[in-house]
């Protein structure tokens, strides 16, 4: 039932001060835009942009079997997790299909900070304390999301805008790609996280809720003269798909497994268990008849619409988008494969799709890496 | 009478063992002005009155690490809001928010306004703790649904008090 209210940021008013579209997104009222998107899209690939993601799922484990519990349901590997580090990771179901994903920081002292999808926080949470009762580990999952907020500060001059407002170190030795750590920004402890869902240098900033607004205020003040502004979901969903990132729920289906998704990059399959570990080993066996793939077109492609050979339905579009990076659309699609191959050229209601390699934008990495 | 405020307070939480979520809670009843209730068998929330978090936090992991040593005690105050129902017209107000059974006095937790609130029942007073990313569509929800029955705002927040 409360999954019917929507949330809202601690910078639900501050969005709305900006002249924000708002609306529901994951369970909660977020910023589309703020008025000009390929203007937030901008910000955010020259210059410096800020985005509240405060509607992420939270999470802290701890306990002294906490390294096992994430070790357990997270299908990447643990064990070489540092205080200090981060990794991307999936929740798979027993099922071996992909539930959600986030981002995974070990702490100091065996603690884990885990993220969720926005709208699958509740999810995570039942998941993760269901797991660690069955597996009769001795780990506390709290949930922290109404407690904190986070701000994502990204673009090229992310560095130099947040080096204003902290006397922490924020360099890249100190503070690498996919590295974590409790700083002070403008008086407000944050943890920054180097995370890179844009494609750009990005620091998510978690923070306690109430310190939101003064964080964000300070932060586009501080930026001003480096051309900031905020971006909104419609701005991240063309910056997203330049970098081929899904987003769950839109790009999958129920019975996903992360070969099927591009993500068996992020199982361990070495690892002596974890969950849904059986179910991958015997799908494994099995030819792929289905995938996500990137897609370029020739046109202005439809999202939802049919992707076909020869009048014959074998797809459909999840995500299109015009790229400003590329010079022309670009997108998400699901296809089968047909007589034991998967097809590299498409069509759909009259544009041609042609089958491409993601990521679309900087595929070394480089900006994210800066 | 009745009468809805924002109540200042503060929120601990404490994620342990039962036995060390029982010692947490024996932290807030030594302390001043604070209430405990247990949310779930590995956890507790304390509630005390503005500025007592530092003491609360401190007492409580005292008392659970030696249960549990690893009880998590936690500053949660950022994550809840406290509104508070005032007045004779409280059961009128709550049976128009929600099917719960309120009791005269006490703790119970459930739907109120479609949102999972924690309530503080006490004799013409009512604590209604609301995650605070609902904090506006609760307050937006009791004045709607119980503005006919007499209900004013208070201009200024109210602090959390002793409600035993």
């Amino acid at each position: 039932m409360s999954e019917a209210i929507p949330k809202r940021t601690a910078l639900h008013e501050t969005h709305a001060r900006l002249g924000a579209k708002l609306d529901r997104s994951g369970g909660w009222i977020r910023p589309y835009h703020y008025g000009d998107p390929a203007e937030e899209y901008r910000a955010v690939r020259e210059r410096v942009s800020l985005m509240d993601v405060g509607t992420l799922g939270k999470f802290l484990i701890a306990g002294r079997d906490a390294g096992r519990l994430v070790d357990r349901v997270f299908p990447c590997r643990v064990e070489d997790l540092r205080p200090g580090s981060s990794r991307y990771v999936l929740a798979l179901d027993e099922a071996g299909y992909v539930m959600d994903d986030g981002l995974l920081c070990a702490l100091e002292g065996g603690r884990y900070y885990a993220t969720s999808t926005s709208g699958g926080a509740d999810r995570m949470e039942a998941w993760l304390r269901n797991w660690a009762d069955r597996l009769e580990l001795h780990a506390h999952v709290v949930n922290r999301t109404a407690m904190l907020g986070a701000i994502n500060v990204a673009g090229p001059r992310a560095r130099e805008l947040l080096a204003r407002l902290t006397d922490d170190r924020i360099d890249p030795g100190s503070l690498p790609p996919s590295g974590h750590r409790e700083i002070v920004v403008t008086g407000v402890p944050v943890r920054a996280i180097r995370a890179g869902f844009v494609g750009e240098l990005s620091f998510e900033l978690h923070h306690p809720r109430s310190r939101g607004p003064q964080l964000w205020d300070a932060l586009m003040r501080a930026g001003a003269d480096l051309g900031i502004g905020p971006h909104g979901l419609d701005a991240l969903d063309v910056l997203r798909l330049e970098k081929g990132h899904l987003y769950l729920g839109q790009d999958t289906l129920p019975d996903d497994h992360p070969a099927k998704l591009g993500l068996g990059w992020t199982v361990a399959m070495d690892k002596p268990s974890f969950l849904g570990k059986v179910a991958l080993e015997r799908m494994a066996a099995l030819p792929l008849e289905r995938k996500l793939v990137g897609l370029r077109f020739d046109g202005d492609p439809e999202r939802g619409a049919p992707l076909e050979i020869a009048a014959k339905v074998v797809g459909r579009i999840t995500s299109c988008a015009s790229s400003p990076a590329v010079g022309h659309a670009i997108g998400l699609g699901w296809i089968r494969a047909v007589d034991g191959e998967f097809p590299s050229t498409l069509r759909s209601n009259g544009v041609t799709a042609t089958v491409a390699a993601i990521p679309f934008y900087d595929p070394e990495g480089a900006r994210l890496r800066a | 009478m009745l009468e809805l405020a924002a109540t200042e307070a503060v929120v601990v939480v404490c994620a342990a063992d039962e036995a060390a979520t029982d010692a947490a809670i024996g932290a807030a009843d030594a302390a001043i002005g604070a209430f405990a209730c247990r949310t779930a068998p590995d956890e507790a929330l304390l509630v005390g009155p503005p500025g007592a978090a530092r003491g609360l936090v401190a007492a409580a992991t005292e008392r659970a690490v030696a249960a549990d040593p690893d009880a998590v005690v936690l500053d949660a105050t950022d994550g809840w809001a406290v509104w508070t129902l005032e007045g004779d017209g409280v059961p009128a107000a709550f049976s128009r928010l929600s099917a719960l059974r309120l009791p005269a006095e006490g703790f119970v937790q459930g739907d109120v306004a479609r949102v999972p609130v924690k309530l503080v029942a006490r004799p013409g007073r009512l604590h209604l703790l609301v995650p605070a990313m609902w904090r506006e569509h609760l307050r937006e929800q009791i004045l709607d649904r119980c503005g006919d029955l007499g209900l004013s705002e208070r201009a200024e927040a109210a602090k959390w008090e002793d409600p035993g």
